[in-house]
């Protein structure tokens, strides 16, 4: 009886899973309307038709490369200088002129930007981002403020991060090794219907300098959702945070072995997208986020005066933005983008610019116009008109010409300005420390009304192309020209100070410098297997600063090598940078650094399985800021499971 | 001559169904519409013009208000019209519109029944894909529930045309990602072919991503696609389709009855191109009409 049942209920599931096939095609299947899926704003312009030198890290770059933190993969890019001062400061510029905080480089992570109007800086390792959730960065070499605004003045750095649908499943990553480094990786991306999201939680450790108390730990979720309603709407929300326990202060002010830093970061992000057709779309853009930093030290005490406060280096800042945004191709030959943005900016900090927030608002309208009149022919004008709440109204156009002579071969031409305006830090400080009523020492303070800098740039590029034997060059040769720098001058007089002779720092303009360069980037894919990328830079400063002259090395060189030997993957990366100096700062030597990849993919059932040892700095100890702060060689092991 | 017909056929429909007209010698066709409009309209329309111009006696019908009485052809244009046609007892029929697939199934076992598939050859879009993309050895295809059976046919059409096609077997829309990147390290272009499980808003969203993130051209079935993101598109239009059956019809009158034939592919065929995405992939393409005509000059 149970056996029959049993062959009956068989016969049954044969029944029904024969009887539910595929649904069957009709020809509403070739004729009903479909979703513009490759619009103007998700596809990408070729290298040689745009109007700027742009680099672009792709996934198999930032695997192969072995890097687990994201400044670093900056290294990969010609004419980028990236030290660690600690594990919680990383300097990060492009051909020299700055101090260990990069003011003039913008970095925006899927539309939203994670510049610091605070200090001015990125706090790389503070930006709630699992490297394995980057699908690719794009650097614009030399200035971008015509699409950017203000601060996108070296360089402007774009991360996107991978749409839901790319790694579905389950993924559990894990990876130990020597300087204390740790990381933890979780991700479930899926989808349902119109929907598709994706949640990823990633912690990391490690203790990045030898004999240096900069141990760090950084816990992280970062979680996106995409909807798609119909075929003209996508709805994109993200929402990410970030909690850093770093040993140290992160802002370069260290008054105690036991200072500590509690960083906080969080945003949210919803982008709506409308799709009219391949060439035309709006979208509309809104985010928040905050920041903030518990920096603790003993309370610092001086006899017979007392106890001083502060006993902490405390700030915090937020950041509001909608933005609005139209491309169009009105003919053939003319495509145009407009954007329209509001932002506000806040900030704070009773330690170091007193007991005031401090706020402001910015307001800007872009337009940028490529005109293509003949096949050989591409011609760029942009221009961002911005009122900023330090730097004033400003406008920062570009205007560029790219020639495509014969197949392979393209010249660009183009001159731009952009401006940096003074950070809140800089336009508003007031660290000092007191004991009651007393005034004891002037740290810094901000006498002066700051103009914004101004930089003006002139660039010729060439790219050669050979699809037959996978070369790509791209060279640029530049030059720049930087009016009122801003750095601190010292000292400043203050009336009844007990201690010190005045303010030790004051923010003013200062500087002016000249900037000569040339910079080459070649990838070579000879066949799958093997690819490898090149680059170097050469750059000469003037500058009424000595700092400012000695900012950039002489010549940096970057090679990335990767080989797929068939059960086995192989990569190198090669890194030469020349003795330079962040600006107020000690020399940071010249250094060689090589690191090895080896990689083993593999299947455990449906499991895709990866597993991979690298080995930084093999070549020994280097000087990764100055001669004190070393990098000593060190290997992790990590294996990484989609499920 | 669109604005026309759409303006002027529901009279036309009218009169055709209510009036008997014209020489009592000439052939009866009943031209069954899914719907009388839109596509189906325009098919009816194009296959209407050529075989009215001859004298013939044509009548409309839609699925709700059919039947066979007297009539020498039923032509069902549309899959819920051919579900009706074979419903009943009068033959012939001549399906329009309909996917080979879906033909194949719906008349297993049934006589005197014969398609103009909707589809176009597997064989002549490899051969476009060689002509557009010069030196193409490889293509990727995934392949859903509904078009798994394509897999023999393509083995062949590969033969045919020079292109090995590889492919691959997925379930359901989230395997797709998985299934593009492992094809394409030995694909140089992707063959999009009619599978829902692949062609869904949510899914068609991450082929088209994908591919073009992976720098994989796509040449797709239908006008819609190469709207959405494929870079080339090879189908047949409604009235290509309509004015292409009227022709074998009139082939196929003896003067007393309709002798079909087998089911046949449409020899007719469009190509679509979509610039913008051929720009970002910086692939230099001829025309369209230049392509038609070296495609239209091949085996």
């Amino acid at each position: 009886m149970l056996k029959q049942s049993l062959a009956s209920l068989a016969c049954m599931h044969m029944v029904l899973a024969w009887a539910a096939p595929a649904d069957p095609l009709s020809e509403t299947d070739y004729f009903s309307e479909q979703p513009v899926v490759l619009s103007a704003s998700r596809l990408s312009q070729p290298v040689n038709r745009a109007p700027a030198a742009v680099t672009v890290i792709t996934r198999e770059m930032i695997e192969a490369s072995g890097f687990r933190q994201l400044p670093d993969l900056l290294r990969l890019v010609p004419g980028f200088q990236v030290s660690w001062v600690r594990g919680n400061i990383q300097a990060v510029t492009y051909q020299g002129l700055s101090s260990i905080y990069s003011r003039r480089l913008q970095v925006m992570v899927d539309g939203r930007s994670v510049y610091n109007p605070a200090y001015g800086q990125v706090q790389w390792r503070g930006i709630p981002l699992a490297l394995d959730d980057i699908d690719r960065i794009e650097v614009v070499r030399g200035s971008n403020a015509a699409n950017d605004g203000v601060n996108a003045v070296q360089a402007s750095i774009h991360i996107y991060t991978r749409p839901a649908s790319a790694d579905p499943g389950w993924t559990v990553g894990a990876a130990i090794g020597s300087a204390d480094i740790r990381d933890g990786l979780l991700r479930y991306a899926g989808g349902s219907g119109d929907w598709q999201w994706r949640a990823t939680l990633n912690s990391r450790r490690d203790d990045w300098l030898k004999n240096q108390r900069d141990g760090a730990r950084d816990h992280l979720f970062d979680a996106r959702a995409e909807w798609r309603p119909n075929n003209r709407d996508e709805v994109t929300l993200q929402a990410g945070g970030i909690l850093g326990e770093w040993d140290e202060s992160s802002v370069g002010y260290t008054f105690s072995n036991q200072q500590t830093t509690d960083f906080f970061n969080g945003h949210a992000q919803a982008r709506w997208q409308r799709t009219l057709s391949a060439d035309s779309e709006w979208s509309l853009l809104v985010n928040h986020t905050v920041t903030r930093a518990d920096e603790v030290f003993p309370p610092l005490s001086v006899p017979p005066i007392g106890v001083l406060a502060p006993d902490n280096l405390n700030y915090w800042f937020s950041r509001s933005a909608l933005e609005f945004s139209w491309q169009a191709r009105p003919t053939e030959q003319l495509r145009t983008v407009w954007t329209a943005e509001a932002r506000l900016d806040r900030a704070g900090s009773a330690s170091l610019a007193g007991p005031d927030t401090h706020q402001g608002t910015m307001y800007r309208l872009s337009s940028s116009v490529e005109w293509n009149p003949a096949e050989q022919w591409v011609l760029h004008a942009g221009a961002m008109l911005e009122k900023h709440y330090y730097a004033g109204t400003q406008l920062s156009p570009r205007l560029a010409v790219n020639w495509l002579p014969v197949p392979g071969h393209s010249f660009r031409l183009g001159v731009s300005r952009a401006y940096r305006s003074p950070t809140f830090l800089e336009q508003e400080s007031d660290f000092k420390f007191t004991s009651g009523p007393l005034l004891v020492d002037q740290r810094l303070l901000s006498p002066f009304k700051l103009k914004p800098e101004r930089m003006d740039s002139a660039e010729l590029g060439y790219l050669y192309h050979l699809a037959t034997l996978g070369l790509d060059l791209d060279v640029r040769l530049f030059h720049n020209r930087l009016d009122d720098i801003i750095d601190f001058t010292t000292p400043f007089p203050v009336a009844g100070e007990l201690m010190g002779d005045g303010a030790d720092l004051t923010y003013a303009n200062l500087y002016r410098a000249r900037q000569w360069g040339g910079e080459y980037q070649l990838r070579w894919q000879p066949g799958k297997a093997t690819w490898l990328t090149l680059s170097q830079s050469w750059v000469r400063t003037r500058a009424d600063f000595q700092d400012l002259e000695d900012s950039a090395p002489d010549w940096n060189l970057s090679l990335l090598a990767n080989h797929d030997f068939g059960p086995l993957t192989g990569s190198i990366g090669y890194y030469r940078v020349g003795k330079m100096r962040w600006v107020g700062s000690r020399e940071t030597p010249a250094y060689d650094r090589l690191d090895l990849r080896l990689s083993h993919v593999f299947k455990l059932g449906k499991t895709r399985a990866e597993l991979a040892v690298v080995a930084q700095s093999v070549l020994g100890d280097y000087s990764e800021f100055d001669s004190n702060r070393l990098f000593e060689p060190r290997a992790y092991v990590s294996l990484k499971l989609n499920l | 001559m669109i604005n026309w017909l759409t303006r002027f056929f529901p009279a036309a429909l009218a009169g055709f169904i209510s009036w008997p007209w014209l020489a009592l010698a000439a052939p009866e066709i009943n031209v069954l519409v899914s719907e009388p409009a839109g596509i189906y309209q325009e098919t009816a329309a194009s296959l209407s013009q050529t075989l009215s111009r001859d004298g013939w006696k044509i009548t409309l019908s839609t699925p709700d208000r059919h039947s066979t009485n007297g009539r020498n052809l039923t032509v069902a244009i549309g899959t819920k019209a051919l579900e009706a046609a074979l419903a009943l007892p009068g033959r012939p029929v001549l399906s329009l519109l309909v996917p080979r697939s879906t033909y194949e199934r719906l008349s297993f076992g049934q006589h005197q029944v014969s398609a103009l598939y909707l589809d176009q050859p597997l064989t002549r879009q490899l051969q476009l894909l060689g002509l557009a993309l010069p030196g193409i050895k490889k293509a990727g295809a995934t392949l859903g529930p509904a078009s798994r059976e394509l897999q023999a046919e393509l083995q062949s059409a590969a033969k045919a045309s020079g292109i090995q096609v590889n492919s691959t077997l997925i379930d359901q829309g989230s395997d797709l990602y998985a299934a593009l990147t492992e094809l394409a390290e030995d694909s140089q272009a992707f063959l999009l072919l009619p599978d829902p499980v692949v062609v869904q808003r949510g899914a068609l969203q991450n082929f088209f991503l994908h591919t073009y993130r992976l720098k994989k051209p796509v040449l797709a079935y239908s006008a819609p696609l190469v709207k959405s993101g494929a870079l080339l598109g090879l189908y047949a239009t409604p009235a290509q389709l309509g004015g292409e059956a009227a022709g074998w019809i009139s082939e196929s009158w003896s003067g007393s009855a309709f002798h079909l034939g087998a089911p046949l592919y449409p020899k007719r065929f469009t190509i679509g191109i979509n610039r913008t995405v051929a720009r970002s992939l910086e692939i230099d393409l001829p025309s369209e009409e230049a392509l038609s005509r070296r495609l239209e000059a091949m085996p």
